[in-house]
């Protein structure tokens, strides 16, 4: 147990120089471009000298940017993120309010996309080369290769003709409201990951089940089902982790069309007008948020590999 | 057994993760609920659903200047006066009367016994600071205070008095835009910038109060029950602004009977707003168009001839039928749209019909081109948002179909990019405005004339902030146009500004391509008809049951 929390420990230290060197890349890439900020500040405003010349003072525009990077940075160490260019709102609340659509969307359609994605994957591994298995792995295909915006479009363009009180609109006050809303996006983004991760189950599973030990165990006489769950099935879900944990962690980045379609009020939608709006505040909080999302992910997948596999040592 | 426990662990590890991951949510989201998204009552209760595609940006009249301001922040408050339906005249609204007392003076009687949202009562003193806040700082829309030299206030007898700087026959109509409502002073100066953003409030005289808004979804108003005008007159209850980004989605939301009211049809998503049951899509005549500015300010177009040599390559029918689509017509000679030729009907059209409208002609264009001062040719940069790029690559097509020795290069800039360049704030080594070429549009803030030619081609307007596209100067234009503002009689006003649009017209500093017809769509519960003037008549006050 105490393996466990050194570990844990020792990655979540190993994070901060992951989080400060990409801090500083975003901070800096955003501004390679020689954008004008106090331009964007002022946006559709007439932009007297007087004018310029108190935003960049009030902003701090006229420090040299490595300055103002540090003074970024210690505010968002002390949780103050900044203010929105565009809406002049205090960025942390801004994203507070949006976090939990696309938390719900990311874990929901995580935890459904593997589910089906193993079982799945395991049944067209057992009935490999039979109908099923076809069915299965035409179905996976499909969808692995149809994105997923345009699998919502068609969805809504259905759900409207015969599903007459399915809302996608407006806000949501309570908890059933919420599922509500992000159920069918959340569905629709597990049939991405359940398209990639069965496969992978599948052509895992097809691989151990041709394994020597497999054969040897069939020899002794162990029944199939026990060989199948207990010895294929442990071997076989470790590379699907793998790929499980870069198809989640990157689901963030997925949510960005789903919630533009479905109108849901996340953190996607907030991303493409901030990145459109040269709105450089959000933008770093929420790259920051998204890579803190996939390192997170990792570390709990990396976890997971340990108490999948014992032989798999943390160090 | 340990196998057991671990796969056990690892389902309650999933489970617990997507539990918090919910519930912080509910707890997150303060918002209220609409009527379920579904449009229409709320047991008695109506609600008009308003689905629109940007959120505003505030709901502080000084940056009332989008479509989305217009359809829900606009009802908090009320201006002097109003615009007619027909948007020809002004009407009474904070002001009883009004009168011009001298050709820069005019004066306001202003409602008394008018209380604010909060309770408070509107005063003298509220009023005044209202006005000389849009007046004095530097919003988006001060340019139509352009003449303004002060604003006075005599509590005791409730009259707003302004001085103009000179005199300004379009001045009557200013009093009806949205920078001249009224906000409270006392809640307006505690809150700074704050007021009106997501997290400050919003006090108005208006008809209807702002209840919630959920960033990025959605805008609750319900009626104000202090409403100066009887709040009785008014049928709905509860306005819910939904935020849909995606056209797609908008139309859908139409088509299942979640919206009550959209506008801004786009080409791609009309068949699906046809297809909707129970919704009247309507168009009418609005001061909408689309044109091309050249920099006349720099080489190479501060030539009218390298000018014409472009106008001559573009096929207008063309870009309207391909870009314009099927609420737009090809426009004549003229900047502005025919809804503005209201002074008088046929002398504008015929001149319209009957100038040099520079229709595509590469004989012409080659022509020009020989008798300007580059004849062997030159390069251009065109500049364009997204929304433009498609017609900017049509016209770089038929530039060079021409085999003309003229080059364009397509300049593609983003949204919030372009209000700076459209502008004249971003500028190039010698404080030129940047761009060669604008693909860009308009809409008049009035129905008459001057609503485009002062802004566009008046030279008084080729400043940094102005909307002089083309940096347009000609001071016999420049004479006309002033003299027209000191008269009164529309006959002869409409004469002088007539002989500047020939000036203009010759001297080519834009070309003209296609106004468009405004579009929405209904549900047919509703009675309502909009103006030409949108931008500031659209009211849910205005919005009856059927």
């Amino acid at each position: 147990m105490r393996d466990y929390v050194r570990y844990i420990a020792k990655r979540i230290l190993m994070m901060i120089p992951i989080l400060l060197i990409v801090s500083f890349l975003i901070f800096f890439l955003l501004r390679i471009t020689n954008i004008d900020e106090a331009a964007i500040i002022i946006g559709e405003r007439q932009s007297t000298p007087e004018v310029r010349a108190r935003v960049i003072q009030e902003y701090g525009l006229d420090q040299p940017k490595l300055l103002q990077y540090f003074d970024w940075l210690r505010g968002v160490v002390t949780g103050n993120f900044g203010i929105d260019y565009t809406s002049g709102q205090d960025v942390g609340e801004l994203i507070s309010s949006r976090i939990p659509v696309t938390l719900g969307l990311v874990l929901i359609s995580s935890v459904l996309g593997m589910v089906f994605a193993i079982i799945l994957g395991v049944i067209a591994a057992l009935h490999r080369n039979k109908p099923i298995d076809t069915a299965i792995s035409l179905f996976m295909l499909f969808f692995s290769s149809v994105p997923s915006f345009l699998v919502s479009i068609f969805v809504l363009i259905i759900l409207v003709q015969f599903v007459p009180g399915y809302s996608f609109v407006g806000s949501f006050s309570n908890t059933a409201e919420f599922f509500q809303r992000i159920s069918v996006p959340a569905f629709i983004m597990a049939l991405g990951h359940l398209a990639l991760l069965g496969r992978v189950t599948r052509s895992s599973m097809t691989s151990q089940l041709q394994s020597p030990y497999i054969v040897t165990a069939k020899a002794k006489g162990i029944p199939d089902r026990q060989i199948t769950y207990k010895h294929a099935f442990h071997n076989a879900v470790i590379p699907v982790l793998t790929v499980a944990g870069m198809s989640f962690a990157s689901a963030i980045g997925g949510t960005v069309l789903i919630e533009q379609i479905f109108s849901l009020p996340g953190i996607g939608g907030l991303l493409i007008s901030a990145v459109q709006a040269h709105n450089f505040p959000v933008v770093q909080i929420l790259v920051m948020f998204m890579l803190l999302v996939y390192l997170v992910m990792s570390l709990v997948v990396d976890i997971m590999y340990v108490i999948v596999d014992p032989r798999v040592k943390l160090k | 057994m340990k196998k057991r426990l671990v796969k056990t662990l690892m389902a309650a590890a999933l489970a617990v993760s997507l539990i918090t991951g919910c519930s912080s949510s509910g707890a997150g989201n303060q918002g209220q609920s609409s009527s379920g998204g579904s449009s229409g009552s709320d047991g008695d209760e109506v609600v008009f659903t308003i689905g629109f595609g940007t959120e505003p940006p505030s709901m502080d009249p000084k940056d009332f200047n989008t479509s989305a301001c217009t359809l829900i922040s606009y009802d908090c408050y009320d201006t002097l006066l109003n615009f007619s339906m027909d948007g020809l005249d002004v009407e009474p609204c904070l002001a009883e009367s009004w009168e011009q007392v001298d050709d820069t003076t005019y004066t306001y009687k202003i409602r008394e016994g008018v209380k604010f949202s909060d309770g408070n009562d509107m005063t003298m003193d509220d009023v005044l600071y209202s006005m000389e806040r849009v007046t004095n700082e530097a919003y988006s829309m001060s340019y139509l205070f352009n003449s303004v030299d002060y604003w006075e206030a005599d509590p005791d007898t409730w009259t707003l008095t302004v001085h103009l700087k000179q005199p300004d026959a379009t001045w009557k109509y200013v009093p009806a835009t949205s920078p001249c409502t009224v906000v409270e002073k006392a809640v307006v100066e505690a809150e700074g910038d704050n007021y009106g953003q997501i997290n400050g409030s919003c006090v108005g005289t208006g008809p209807y109060m702002l209840e919630s808004w959920d960033s990025g979804s959605e805008i609750v108003t319900v009626k104000n029950p202090y409403y100066w005008n009887d709040p009785d007159s008014l049928d709905v209850d509860k306005v819910v602004y939904e935020v849909i980004a995606d056209d797609t989605s908008r139309a859908l939301a139409a088509q299942s009977g979640q919206i009550d009211y959209t506008r801004g049809l786009t080409s791609a998503t009309l068949p699906t707003y046809e297809s909707c049951k129970n919704m009247t899509i309507t168009n009418y005549d609005a001061t909408t168009t689309s044109f091309l500015a050249f920099n006349t300010a720099r080489a190479p177009f501060d030539d009218v001839n390298a000018r014409k040599a472009v106008a001559y390559c573009i096929d207008k029918s063309a870009l309207t039928s391909l870009i314009g689509g099927k609420y737009s017509k090809e426009q004549g000679a003229f900047i502005l749209p025919r809804s503005m030729f209201l002074l008088d009907e046929d002398a504008w059209n015929e001149a319209n019909d009957t100038l040099e409208s520079y229709q595509q002609d590469y004989t012409k264009a080659a022509e020009a081109l020989a008798a300007s001062n580059s004849p062997d040719g030159f390069e251009f940069n065109m500049y364009t948002t997204p929304t433009y790029k498609a017609g900017c690559e049509a016209i770089q097509s038929m530039i060079k179909e021409s085999g003309l020795p003229i080059t364009m290069n397509i300049v593609e800039i983003q949204n919030s990019d372009s209000f700076s360049i459209r502008y004249g704030y971003t500028t190039d080594e010698n404080g030129y405005r940047v761009y060669d070429m604008l693909y860009t549009g308009w809409v008049s803030d009035w129905l008459d004339p001057t609503g485009y030619m002062r802004n566009m081609l008046w030279g008084g307007s080729n400043y940094q902030g102005g909307a002089n596209y083309a940096a347009y100067t000609n001071e016999e234009f420049d004479s006309l146009l002033d003299q027209s503002y000191l008269e009164t009689d529309d006959q002869v006003r409409s004469d002088l500004m007539l002989q500047a649009m020939k000036i203009a017209v010759d001297d080519c500093p834009y070309v003209t391509l296609y106004e468009t017809n405004d579009t929405y769509i209904i549900n047919d519960r509703f009675d309502y008809e909009e103006g030409p003037n949108f931008f500031w008549n659209f009211s849910v006050a205005n919005v009856h049951l059927k």
